[in-house]
């Protein structure tokens, strides 16, 4: 049985890897090009920062939006302190001098927080930006730029990790840069169902038409929720892999756990809410195929999880039955193949699949890199945070997935 | 416009998806061919070892003149060759999709070259008493007793074997082979009638008989094993 299971995982691994390298040459210019700016193309824009107990970082946010490159009279920037009991809103009315606006609420969560900055916004543009976000000087001129079309409804940029100092960091890192290359794959077939709130840039009107963000507290993803909601309508979302913005992570592993497990439960909430779109040929390549593969993903994450413990507890059964009971000494433990049997113990219908998917893998990896400009850390810590990241982090998220599922089954209250 | 050329690339990739993977099946369908091949190639071996042994006694016998130190390294030689072929059968057996019955055939053949290697010993013991003592170990498939008793047997006849001189270079004992035999292998009649003669309980596998008639059912360990071995050598 398990081996049929790790057959079905091969081959749609397999697949998968195909169609992404495949999209990536299909794509080619698209993806990689790198835009001219119109610089006479100069929107009007509101920045919305939705706040809650930030006075850490909030300075550093309402300064990186001070500094881009982009003219003065063209955007101003709203700050909504959610309810903070620290000094969030003191440190924003700093900035009051510089023209920022700062609007007091009761902590009613991060929609309501967005929706009263909305509500005010006249210009064409609507940005939310994460109270713990700092855009790059030219993201914002360059991200713009797809508005240019006027069927782009929202669009986002790819997300730097700001804190990278740490392995749990690092390892972090490679999991944003992999998510910059396939929302640029999944925005190049229309697909794309995210818009994170650390940069997120959307069409003032469309966001009103589309009834503004979800205020329900039960939705701890808000970003996940008007981007499905703008899908579900049609819309079009487009991903700007060249427009950069820095966040700040999770540096524990605590933090991150918590982290993944909100972001997981907002998706299944999510995938409920819209399971009409999920195989409905109305929404063509991403309700026929996109929603219900990440769907499998999650399966496929948790199934070869469970498939590589099971190996690995055969191990410690193996070392047990062996050294303690045995009591075999340890230089006995390695059976010593010659290279004919060594190349004779290789199982191929498994290891060409896999081979394949780690060197396209690898190679998006790589593109990712290229196409985004940020240079290959090669220092002995960053090398050590990709063996964890492909080793340990698929378990974690394994964990997380389960651990989210078993919450939303048990119908546990949501937490941010 | 896109949309087509979306749709026909997910097409070409799933094509491209069969064919990668078929390549890994085909291959893998080339490699059993070839794994069973090594593991025929010793028991032919093996076979040829065994036959010519067989002769090289009744040869020596009609003569009169059955010398020990003659007889050892072929049955040392034998005994090897046959740990080579169960090595090999539960190394590839495992990962061939293919060559199911070929592996199951060469399991059988194992099985019978392991029982013909057994009768080996017993006339070799007539005249070369304590040189070789056999262990026929039943065992059952995927389960946890039968591969600790397995594990235990490895170390206890490694040490055993390792540890046949004393400090004065002098033989202390001889060696022991032990002859595993799948105990719920139900393709040869003659696995049940040794396993009846011996009166073997095939709900109490694993089960040892140790020197031809000391018989224990359930998980031995080394100590056990220890004190019957120095029972055997005192007989």
């Amino acid at each position: 049985m398990l081996e049929y299971i790790m057959l079905i995982i091969a081959f749609v691994g397999l697949y998968l890897s195909i169609i992404w390298i495949n999209l990536l040459f299909l794509g080619k210019e698209e993806i990689e090009e790198k835009k001219k700016i119109d610089k006479s193309y100069l929107p009007e824009i509101t920045f919305a920062i939705p706040a809650y107990n930030e006075e850490k970082t909030i300075a550093g946010t309402i300064q990186s939006i001070l500094d881009i490159d982009y003219p003065k009279d063209r955007y101003e920037i709203i700050v909504v302190d959610d309810g903070s009991t620290d000094n969030t809103a003191k440190i924003a009315e700093q900035y009051k001098k510089y023209g920022v606006k700062v609007i007091k609420t009761k902590n009613h969560g991060k929609g309501h927080a967005l929706n009263i900055a909305l509500k005010r916004s006249k210009k064409e543009l609507f940005t939310c930006v994460d109270a713990d976000s700092y855009i790059e000087k030219e993201s914002v001129k360059i991200i713009v730029q797809n508005f240019m079309n006027k069927k782009v409804s929202g669009c986002s940029s790819s997300i730097f990790v700001k804190n990278n100092s740490k392995i749990i960091e690092k390892m972090q890192v490679f999991e944003y840069m992999y998510a910059a290359i396939f929302r640029k794959l999944f925005a190049f077939i229309g697909c794309l169902f995210v818009t994170p709130g650390v940069l997120s840039i959307y069409r003032t009107e469309d966001l009103k038409e589309a009834g503004m963000f979800d205020e329900d507290r039960n939705n701890i993803t808000e970003d996940l929720e008007i981007a499905m909601r703008l899908q579900s309508l049609h819309k079009y979302i487009a991903f700007d892999i060249q427009s950069i913005t820095y966040t700040t992570i999770p540096d524990t592993l605590k933090k991150v756990i918590r982290q993944r497990i909100r972001w997981f439960r907002g998706y299944i909430y999510n995938a409920r809410k819209y399971r009409h779109m999920h195989l409905n040929k109305d929404y063509e390549l991403l309700g026929l195929f996109i929603l219900p593969l990440n769907i499998a993903s999650v399966i496929i994450i948790i199934s070869s999880t469970i498939i590589i413990w099971s190996g690995i507890l055969d191990g410690f059964k193996y070392i047990y039955q062996k050294a303690i009971i045995a009591k075999t000494p340890l230089y006995e433990f390695i059976d010593i193949l010659t290279l004919k049997q060594m190349i004779l113990t290789i199982d191929f219908k498994i290891s060409i699949p896999l081979t394949v998917i780690t060197l396209a893998g690898l190679y998006l990896l790589y593109k990712s890199h290229k196409i985004t400009g940020k240079s290959i850390d090669i220092s002995a810590k960053s090398i050590l945070a990709f063996i964890l990241f492909i080793v340990v982090y698929p378990w974690l998220l394994a964990l997380c997935w389960t651990y989210s599922l078993i919450l939303e089954a048990k119908g546990s209250k949501r937490e941010w | 416009m896109k949309e087509r050329y979306v749709r026909h690339m997910l097409v070409t990739s799933f094509i491209a998806a069969i064919v990668i993977f078929s390549s890994g099946v085909m291959i893998g369908w080339m490699f059993d061919g070839l794994r069973t091949d090594e593991v025929l190639n010793i028991i032919k071996n093996n076979e040829l070892n065994s036959e010519s042994y067989n002769i090289e006694q009744t040869f020596l016998e009609n003569v009169d003149n059955v010398d020990c130190t003659i007889m050892t390294p072929r049955i040392e030689t034998i005994s090897k060759e046959l740990g080579e072929v169960g090595q090999e059968l539960q190394r590839y057996g495992s990962i061939s999709d293919f060559k199911k019955s070929d592996f199951d055939y060469l399991k059988r053949k194992y099985f019978l070259m392991e029982i013909k290697f057994y009768n080996l010993i017993y006339r070799y013991q007539e005249t070369c008493k304590g040189e070789y003592t056999p262990i026929l170990y039943f065992y059952k498939v995927d389960d946890d007793t039968s591969e600790t008793q397995g594990y235990i047997l490895d170390e206890f006849v490694r040490r055993y074997n390792d540890d046949t001189e004393n400090e004065n270079g002098e033989t202390k004992h001889g060696k022991i082979v032990v002859l595993s035999i799948d105990g719920l292998y139900d393709k040869d009649p003659l696995i049940k009638t040794i396993m009846s003669t011996y009166e073997i309980d095939p709900e109490k596998l694993p089960a040892l008989i140790i020197d031809y008639d000391t018989i224990r059912h359930g998980l031995v360990d080394r100590e056990e094993l220890e004190n019957i071995f120095n029972i055997v050598l005192h007989k």
